[in-house]
């Protein structure tokens, strides 16, 4: 620690190159702490449960044909087929699906002429919803079958049981979520009745702020383009999406749209939040390295300045120890100069940068956390260079 | 007197290699994640149709019972009988509604290609004049044809070449669902970046392979719900289409062309008395509040360009100022290591100014071959990019020539602008403390 002074006094003299090192690491900590926040940030939301089994349930998009008849006898033909298909666990109708991207919302009232308390993801299902989707009733009960209704289009219209999600139970009755049984909620003027609480299940939209309010109506659709949701057993996905087509293209009307797991429609959803991040990484990556190049060369400059200085300190009696020592200080003096000034401008900038890109700002242990990491890369980065000044030898101070 | 400094700066560069190799791949190395990054937000972001964005307006009406979003937000949509009243003007240059579906499509006469599901656009006449379409062959359905609900179709350069092995196939017939359609048009490569006319989500997605006229849609009761924003405030009497034409169910985007403020005014007095007049029949209860939305506005409002790729233009900017603070340490090393030359020349009578040229000559030379190489970089950064952005547009991720200029530009003169502190401190030496050591 005695060398402490003289290093500042070093500085003062040649002021430069510390300077610009400072600032260097000063802009590389703060586009780090700001890029890894935004990663894990990000990454915490893909890791959001669906609240499905989304590795063993797969959804298939068909058509219903006004040519063969009845829309709910081909509707029921193709439940038993996908039923029958061995791995099969269960098989329900749907009218859209979670993380599609694609589907309907309501808002929730509690009077339809007042003010609406949330807004929702709608899904139109039958009584095989609960056990198809693998869902966790955690209050009320289920449908029973005779509580179905069908409709050919916009079943959020007719007032009908619902289930609902435990998140959004919470949000319109804050005080009680298990109050909302048995009551009544609106949506386009029409009451429902809610029968059951849901532990969690997504909406179709993973970038919704509400993707965990989710609706789900007795009303099954039978719409031209219809969706199943499917769950197999556990290793059986890969033959029951081979046998889906056998069994229901049964006539030459029928055709299969999609056939696509849920993990699959994950994926879409979150795919440009995974690119952003695979962006992020590569800029963390090419950040990280430039930087340590620059206080490697920052640090082969100053030793090769002072060759002729360190021969001195080392005829006068300095050890090796005791030469790294004094680089190891002065560049962990710089690199803490850096972060404060890195942290300062973090500070200021940042309600600019959340206001700019609606970032959410970084918390302050993060700041601390990536200070502490940057000192300790300054120090790797120095290490070689500054274990070769140690092998001056005392006796350069006798030449020239 | 420039060309032996430009020779001196090559002999320097030569003196010092690893050097020079370092500082010219740091500037290369900023520019290129720069370049790349910027490349693909401002491809987001351009303009897409720059000589008439200024005239093209997207209609939206309030014909809604409450509160849509916040007071001024309205949908992107409109219902259907508002379309039929608003076809009816004649103050626009041009007018179109549309709409999409999705319908299964073959060849009639070459079994051996297989029937393909394709989202198809639907929309009214004037689309192809208003959007500024390029034709191979042939052209749009014409006014009469749009009306009649005409069975014909313009298909994409892509879609024909798959049809019809890329030949001029106007008059010639294809399966679309049951039916038969007969080309009336083929397009030439059309990419509008963003695709402005569509909803937000497939702003960067590639036009639709097929385009029908939008009656023909209607009278064929053609609906894919799932490629339209259908907005049903109000539940329709029955399932039918039919009962769907005559709701308020808000489906079909519409656009305008207005040459002038003057038509301008004179539309939006237009589509406020169209609304007047749907009052007093007991539609539009809540108010009169019409918008005749520019294309521009309409592009930030939906957020075409996102907050990531804006981020990303940030986080590579800084990512330069981190190379070139790296450059300038080099400079400054390199420039010291010289101060012996410096001084000698300084002494035999170049004063600084001489000095100073030299030096911005020299780093004018790195920069520029930073900048060439940063191009180089950019190239295989946007390659990545394509490969990473796989879902979005390639279009997005190639330069234009703009862009290529720009880059060089900014290569060397953030260089220059990074190198006048140290050349300044340089040409500032005094002759007489250098001279001594030689």
């Amino acid at each position: 620690m005695r060398d402490f002074l003289p290093i500042i006094k070093t500085f003062k003299k040649k002021k430069t190159a510390p300077i610009l090192l400072a600032f260097q690491i000063a802009v590389t900590f703060m586009v780090l702490v700001n890029a890894i926040y935004m990663i894990s940030d990000r990454n915490d939301i893909i890791a959001r449960p669906v609240g499905v089994d989304i590795a063993n349930t797969l959804s298939v998009i068909t058509n219903l044909s006004d040519e063969q008849g009845d829309l709910v006898n081909q509707l029921e033909d193709d439940l038993i087929a996908l039923k029958s298909i061995y791995g099969v666990v269960n098989a329900a109708p749907m009218t859209a699906l979670p993380l599609e991207g694609w589907g309907s919302y309501l808002d929730v009232r509690f009077d339809p002429d007042e003010e609406y308390v949330a807004s929702s993801g709608y899904f139109g299902s039958n009584e095989d919803v609960i056990d198809t989707l693998g869902l966790r009733l955690v209050a009320g009960e289920s449908f029973l079958a005779s509580d179905i209704q069908t409709t050919e289009l916009n079943g959020i219209h007719k007032s009908a049981k619902i289930l609902i999600t435990k998140a959004l139970a919470e949000k319109i009755s804050p005080d009680d979520w298990r109050a909302i049984l048995g009551k009544s909620i609106y949506f386009n003027k029409e009451p429902h009745e809610v029968i059951g609480v849901i532990e969690r299940l997504q909406n179709a939209w993973s970038s919704w702020s509400m993707v965990e309010y989710t609706v789900i109506s007795s009303v099954r659709e039978t719409n031209h383009s219809q969706r199943y949701v499917i769950r197999v057993e556990p290793g059986q996905m890969e033959s029951v999406i081979k046998t889906i087509p056998e069994v229901l293209l049964t006539h030459a009307n029928k055709r299969i749209e999609t056939i696509e797991t849920l993990s699959e429609i994950k994926k879409r959803s979150y795919q440009a939040d995974v690119a952003n991040n695979q962006l992020l990484t590569s800029v963390c990556i090419g950040l990280t390295i430039i930087t340590l190049f620059g206080i490697l060369g920052q640090a082969k400059f100053t030793i090769n300045r002072r060759i002729k200085q360190i021969g001195t300190r080392r005829a006068l009696g300095a050890s090796k120890s005791q030469v790294v020592g004094y680089f190891m200080l002065e560049n962990a003096i710089i690199s803490t100069i850096g972060v404060v000034i890195g942290i300062l401008a973090a500070i200021i900038l940042n309600n600019q940068f959340v206001e700019l890109l609606s970032i959410t700002p970084v918390p302050v242990n993060f700041l601390l956390f990536g200070a502490g990491a940057i000192v300790l890369l300054g120090q790797l980065a120095v290490a070689y260079p500054v274990s070769q000044a140690a092998k001056v030898s005392p006796a350069i101070t006798t030449k020239g | 007197m420039y060309f032996y400094y430009f020779k001196l700066a090559l002999l320097s560069l030569r003196k010092t290699p690893l050097l020079t190799l370092l500082m010219v791949a740091m500037i290369a190395i900023g520019i290129g994640a720069t370049m790349t990054t910027y490349t693909i937000s401002y491809m987001m972001s351009k303009d897409p149709i720059p000589n008439k964005s200024a005239n093209l307006y997207q209609v939206q009406l309030d014909s809604l019972n409450y509160e849509f979003a916040d007071n001024d937000i309205l949908p992107n949509t409109i219902a259907y009988q508002d379309v039929q009243a608003l076809l009816k003007s004649d103050i626009p240059k041009n007018h179109v509604a549309l709409g999409a579906i999705q319908t299964e499509i073959g060849p009639i006469d070459n079994p051996s290609i297989e029937r393909q599901t394709l989202e198809v656009r639907t929309a009214t006449s004037d689309f192809f004049a208003m959007f500024e379409v390029p034709f191979l062959h042939g052209g749009g359905w014409s006014e009469q044809d749009g009306k009649d609900a005409a069975q014909v179709a313009v298909l994409s350069k892509e879609t024909n070449g798959w049809l019809f092995n890329g030949e001029n196939s106007v008059g010639r017939t294809f399966y679309f669902g049951k039916d038969t359609y007969r080309v009336i048009g083929v397009l030439d490569d059309w990419n509008p970046l963003p695709k402005y006319y569509e909803l937000s989500y497939a702003a960067f997605k590639k036009p639709n392979g097929v385009f029908i006229p939008f009656n023909t849609q209607i009278k064929n009761e053609f609906l894919t719900l799932k490629l339209i924003s259908n907005y049903c405030w109000k539940e329709p009497d029955d399932q039918s289409f039919a009962a769907l034409l005559t709701s308020e169910c808000m489906w079909i985007i519409f656009w305008v062309e207005l040459s002038n403020a003057q038509d301008r005014d004179q539309y939006q007095a237009f589509i406020d008395n169209h609304a007047k007049e749907q009052q007093a029949l007991g539609r539009f209860p809540r108010r009169i509040f019409n918008k005749l939305l520019p294309l521009k506005e309409y592009l930030t409002d939906e957020e075409i360009v996102s907050d990531d790729s804006k981020m990303a233009v940030w986080l590579a900017a800084l990512f330069l100022l981190v190379c070139l603070l790296n450059c300038m340490s080099l400079m400054i090393a390199k420039f010291d290591a010289k101060a012996g030359e410096i001084g000698l020349r300084r002494a035999v009578g170049a004063s600084q100014n001489d000095i100073i040229k030299q030096f911005a000559i020299e780093l004018s030379v790195i920069g520029l071959a930073g900048g060439l190489l940063g191009l180089l970089f950019a190239k295989l950064g946007l390659m990545a990019a394509a490969n990473t952005y796989h879902y979005l547009h390639s279009g997005l991720m190639q330069m234009n020539s703009q862009l290529l200029m720009s880059t060089v530009m900014l290569a060397v003169v953030s260089s220059l602008l990074f190198g006048l502190y140290p050349i300044t401190k340089a040409s500032r030496m005094q002759p007489s403390s250098q001279l001594k050591s030689l």
